[in-house]
């Protein structure tokens, strides 16, 4: 079997995959490792000695929570997930990396707290990503100070610890047009909302890859000239990340989840066929 | 609405709040609220409402403090 990946579009924080080749049960799993099972880094303890700001400690420690931290060396660094759940974060420096806030106000001083003035303690790779995240904002005399505890998780547990914003599968559209019974009446194009039907010195135009399969061209043409599919072996994969991770690496990661779920289940299996003698 | 701009979108879970201040600061400057979006980079509907509906109650709230 041939199979084939191209890169359509790529950001920072965002990839666009064109698989060619690759069954859609297969790519639908590697969206579903991406958001549930590759691990990041995330604050998931913290402790408060003080805090006279407006905002509750249990706010603070959500807005913490969601805040991405840099992920790439920790993912290697630190023990995985299922292995720091029972460990307390205070003794555990192979679990958890600490991170600290202190921030206080003079007399009648407002500041904001950014994502930027939490540093990291223990280890300098596990800091936030973005710098300018509001968390806090502190009025005249008012003080937080807290340690923050991270550790590696998955998304399946907390959606803080999934390493995607969005991650969509979607189909590649086939538009065929009968040249036979289209008049160039030019209506498909009107409705396009993406420009994929366009009349063009005097015949019709058709881009699949603008195509969002919306099906308003086959609703708006008088003739029934058009038709509108999808491609079976042609799929789009698109990654975007929190930041935590580059969209590259999470999908390395959530390959590797893959194999190692398929793995653990053919060796449970194995141990049934030997149980059973045969 | 919250009191203090969310670090996420509520619906996708995208990170909104790092762009918070260059929205409020933009629109100040008297641009279009829906061209700073674009700028931006904010594509989906759901995080845009998020800037344009949010109303910053913790400058008010700043003032007092809790009791502890």
């Amino acid at each position: 079997m041939s199979y084939s990946v191209t890169v359509v579009e790529k950001g920072r924080n965002y990839v666009r995959l064109l698989f060619r080749g690759v069954p859609l049960a297969l790519l639908n799993a590697v969206r579903r490792a991406s958001m549930e099972y590759v691990p990041t880094m995330a604050i998931d303890f913290v402790t408060f000695n003080n805090n006279t700001s407006p905002l509750h400690d249990e706010i603070i420690a959500h807005r913490l929570g969601l805040t991405p931290l840099y992920s790439e060396e920790a993912i290697r660094k630190y023990r995985g997930p299922e292995e720091c759940v029972d460990v307390s974060p205070e003794v555990s420096t192979d679990c958890y990396a600490v991170l600290s806030l202190q921030e206080s106000t003079g007399d009648g001083e407002v500041k904001t707290v950014y994502s930027s003035d939490l540093k990291p303690v223990t280890d300098p790779d596990v800091k936030p990503v973005y710098d300018k995240i509001p968390l806090i904002v502190l009025g005249p005399k008012q003080e937080v100070s807290l340690d923050a505890y991270a550790r590696l998780g998955r998304g399946v547990d907390h959606i803080k610890w999934s390493p995607v914003t969005t991650a969509v599968v979607t189909y590649s559209a086939r538009l065929n047009v009968d040249l036979g019974l289209c008049t160039l009446c030019g209506k498909c194009a009107e409705v396009c909302p993406r420009g994929a039907l366009t009349i063009e010195g005097g015949t019709i135009v058709a881009r699949e890859e603008k195509c969002i399969l919306c099906r308003q061209c086959v609703r708006a043409c008088p003739v029934e000239a058009i038709s509108l599919g999808f491609k079976e072996d042609e799929f789009y994969l698109d990654i975007e990340s929190s930041g935590a991770l580059r969209p590259e690496t999470v999908i390395v990661e959530a390959f590797k989840v893959i194999t190692s779920k398929l793995d653990a289940f053919l060796s449970a299996l194995n141990s049934i066929k030997a149980q059973s003698g045969g | 609405m919250m009191v203090i701009f969310p670090v996420r979108c509520f619906t996708c879970g995208a990170v909104i709040g790092d762009k918070f201040e260059a929205f409020i600061k933009g629109v100040k400057s008297g641009k279009e609220p829906g061209k700073v979006l674009d700028e931006l980079g904010i594509k989906r509907y759901c995080c845009r409402r998020m800037f344009i509906s949010h109303l910053n109650l913790i400058e008010e709230l700043v003032m007092y403090s809790r009791k502890v």
